[in-house]
């Protein structure tokens, strides 16, 4: 009896002391390469849906045969809770070799060498892009991050639906046009519809005031008549029912900016149109495919007042390297395999919307898979006018200010000035302190 | 060696675990609550500010509001909530046919309650064209706006934290199953009312249950999370936006540790505090039979 004791109490010390050791190595145990003879492992972590985990795993097996020396460790998740997982992840120095990252993380958290500068990875060749692109995954004057590629609000209308009432979508130019679009829809359908609506609004005060909101140095760039003036605007268009009242987004949606792909009314039709990233539409344009309609994309109205369309651009996604990583340069080539690879390009396809890489936009049209909706908005992009967003846009305290002010508007708990100089103070406020956040000042 | 020595060998696992994994991040988290940590300012040394974050806190709309939604959704989920659990655990204690199969079926909503198919599932229910209205419809009422409305938000919301009464329930009918039966057939012969005995000898003889229910329901209330973040999000007017979303979205999306945690700390002198007084007020309704409380 008294030796079962001893024993169960040798156990529960050893329990104890491996539980506590596993726990303080959690964070090296991944950042060591493990080495199989003379095989290196190097791990590569990003989110997305079913295709692009498909598309990638494809990749990572063909890139491991073409390089039997190096082992790749995929680590792929969903689009929920981004910013929680990377934080994580970083404050636990657990992050991936390779991790994928969203615009506004790069100056959060490339400063003071947060990520291995990639100018230092021989095996890595980043003349494929454009430099100027090259610069939003710079922090002071080092490449913490390689853009994949440009995402461009785009809009574009389900062409079905207005036959359907009547409506030819090539007349519709402006913005009255879609005013009177709108009146030709049943009860309870819009014309379009927005995760968020500061896109139009953003976009039409870039085409009125030629600039983005803020400048390089986070200083903002709109007045609050600005402001005021875009929300009037946007007002009298959603009474009009050319975008998705706030209360019918709330029952339909949610408060939350999401994916608009599998919603009903999108699907049926009431939802007859949208604004959105041109590197996200697929999955609209598919789910309409699926329910015999056709997806276009169209010329986005210039506001009145302006000369150009001034479309809002900015990196898709982004991918940088861990600061301690073991072995840049099979990094290094794996990455440079990804973005530039032409074999690696074939099999990802667009599964992360269309690539900056000269050559993996080459190997795309090559191989014939650069067609449909996502070339159109492409197209249409590159055709176009467009200003580059400073990260701030990705701020999400920024896009809550605007719903919170636009929500209580159109809920008839204020009236437009008020908002309008509540979205100006609260933004410069929130823009101030990002400002000091990414040492910007 | 002496026995209190084997004893602590015994729990040193879990003593390790909870210094380490509860009681560390606890202190850690005040400290960090009196200076301006923030995981986006990488490399840098968090500046003390003593107590600036708690006086910038009680001066942020954003987060009296969410402490005011939690407020109320505290305060009517827990009455509804427990009168719930009694009245189910009431009936479930008559001998029925099947009665382990309707404590299980009742018991299941406390299972899946805040998983994500329940909460996506509930959403539709509620919306314009959901289950809920076309039930409505049934009786002539016009369909509500329960999403897009403050009030039916926080009324959804509600719904689905009393929907989840199964563990009060089980307390509850184990309680009811101590009830001495001589007490109700000694005051059925006196001609007392079923409703007499419910009032005069039921709830009495369960009360330090219906504190236990209380406490153990209010301390989830103030931490709600996964209710209003899969079903209302926000909700209208930030009508459901609770103190536990406002703490995650400034910890965990805008990286500001140092405020998320001071929020976090007032959130708890709220819950200690609520808690201080109803132990304190157990004196005047509480009845223990070995003679504490009332």
């Amino acid at each position: 009896m008294k030796k079962c004791k001893k024993d169960l109490m040798l156990l529960g010390i050893l329990l104890s002391v491996s539980l506590i050791l596993a726990g303080c190595n959690a964070g090296r145990k991944k950042s060591e390469t493990s080495t199989n003879g003379e095989r290196v492992e190097i791990s590569f972590s990003w989110w997305g849906n079913e295709d692009r985990h498909q598309a990638t795993q494809e990749m990572i097996t063909q890139f491991e045969e073409d390089h039997p020396g190096i082992k790749v460790k995929g680590e792929p998740s969903g689009f929920g809770d981004l910013d929680q997982a990377f934080t994580t992840r970083y404050a636990g120095n657990t992050l991936a070799d390779i991790t994928t990252l969203l615009y506004n993380w790069v100056p959060q958290f490339g400063q003071n060498d947060g990520f291995y500068d990639l100018d230092k990875i021989d095996s890595l060749d980043l003349s494929t892009y454009d430099p100027d692109f090259l610069t939003f995954g710079q922090v002071d004057g080092k490449q913490m991050a390689v853009p994949y590629g440009e995402n461009t609000l785009v809009m574009y209308l389900n062409k079905s639906e207005y036959e359907r009432h009547g409506i030819d979508v090539s007349t519709l130019k402006t913005w009255d046009d879609y005013e009177a679009a709108a009146k030709r829809l049943p009860d309870g359908s819009y014309c379009l519809v927005s995760p968020t609506w500061r896109f139009p609004v953003t976009i039409w005060l870039q085409q009125k005031t030629g600039q983005s909101e803020f400048d390089e140095k986070g200083n903002m760039n709109w007045t609050e008549q600005d402001y005021f003036e875009a929300m009037t605007w946007y007002k009298k268009m959603a009474d009009a029912g050319v975008f998705v009242s706030r209360q019918d987004y709330l029952e339909n949606v949610g408060s939350e900016a999401i994916s608009i792909a599998t919603n009903k009314k999108w699907i049926e039709g009431q939802y007859a149109g949208g604004i959105d990233w041109n590197a996200g539409i697929a999955s609209n344009y598919e789910s309409l495919k699926e329910v015999g309609d056709e997806m276009i994309i169209v010329d986005y109205p210039v506001a009145e007042g302006g000369t150009e369309v001034n479309l809002m651009s900015k990196p898709s996604l982004l991918f940088a390297v861990r600061k301690n990583v073991a072995n840049p340069e099979e990094v290094g080539t794996f990455l440079n395999e990804f973005l530039n690879g032409e074999e690696a390009n074939q099999l990802l396809g667009l599964s992360r919307g269309i690539p900056s890489s000269s050559k993996a936009l080459e190997a795309l049209t090559e191989s014939g898979q650069l067609t449909g909706v996502m070339k159109d908005g492409f197209e249409y992009a590159q055709s176009t006018t467009r200003i580059n967003q400073t990260p701030f846009y990705e701020d999400g305290t920024l896009t809550t200010i605007y719903t919170n002010e636009i929500e209580a508007v159109e809920l008839g708990r204020t009236d437009l000035e008020t908002a309008a100089r509540n979205v100006y103070t609260k933004t410069k406020e929130q823009a101030a302190k990002l400002a000091k956040d990414y040492k910007l000042q | 060696m002496k026995k209190e020595t084997v004893g602590l060998i015994y729990i040193a696992p879990w003593i390790l675990g909870f210094l380490l994994l509860t009681a560390w991040p606890i202190l850690t988290s005040f400290y960090y609550s009196l200076t301006d940590y923030s995981l986006a300012r990488v490399g840098q040394t968090p500046a003390f500010l003593g107590i600036q974050n708690y006086v910038h806190l009680f001066k942020d709309q954003r987060f009296l509001d969410s402490m005011r939604a939690t407020l109320v959704y505290t305060v009517f989920t827990i009455p509804f909530q427990l009168a719930f659990a009694l009245f189910v655990a009431f009936i479930l204690n008559f001998k029925l046919k099947a009665i382990n199969f309707y404590r299980t079926a009742y018991y299941i909503p406390s299972i899946l309650g805040g998983n994500i198919a329940v909460g996506v599932l509930w959403r539709s229910m509620f919306q314009p064209e959901g289950l809920v209205n076309i039930f409505l419809g049934i009786f002539d009422f016009d369909p509500i706006n329960w999403l897009s409305t403050p009030v039916g938000a926080m009324i959804v919301l509600i719904l689905l934290k009393v929907w989840q009464f199964g563990s009060s329930m089980l307390i509850f009918l184990a309680a009811l199953k101590e009830i001495p039966q001589e007490l109700y057939e000694s005051s059925s012969l006196d001609g007392a009312s079923k409703w007499r005995q419910f009032v005069s000898i039921t709830i009495p003889l369960i009360t330090p249950t219906i504190f236990f229910n209380l406490v153990m329901q209010l301390n989830n209330a103030f931490q709600e999370f996964n209710g209003p973040f899969i079903v209302t999000g926000r909700g209208p007017l930030n009508a459901t936006y609770l103190s536990s979303m406002f703490i995650y979205d400034k910890a965990f999306k805008e990286f500001d540790m140092g405020y998320a945690s001071a929020a976090s700390w007032v959130l708890f002198a709220l819950i200690v505090s609520s808690t201080l007084i109803l132990f304190a007020s157990q004196k005047k309704w509480v009845y223990y039979s070995d003679g504490g409380g009332k």
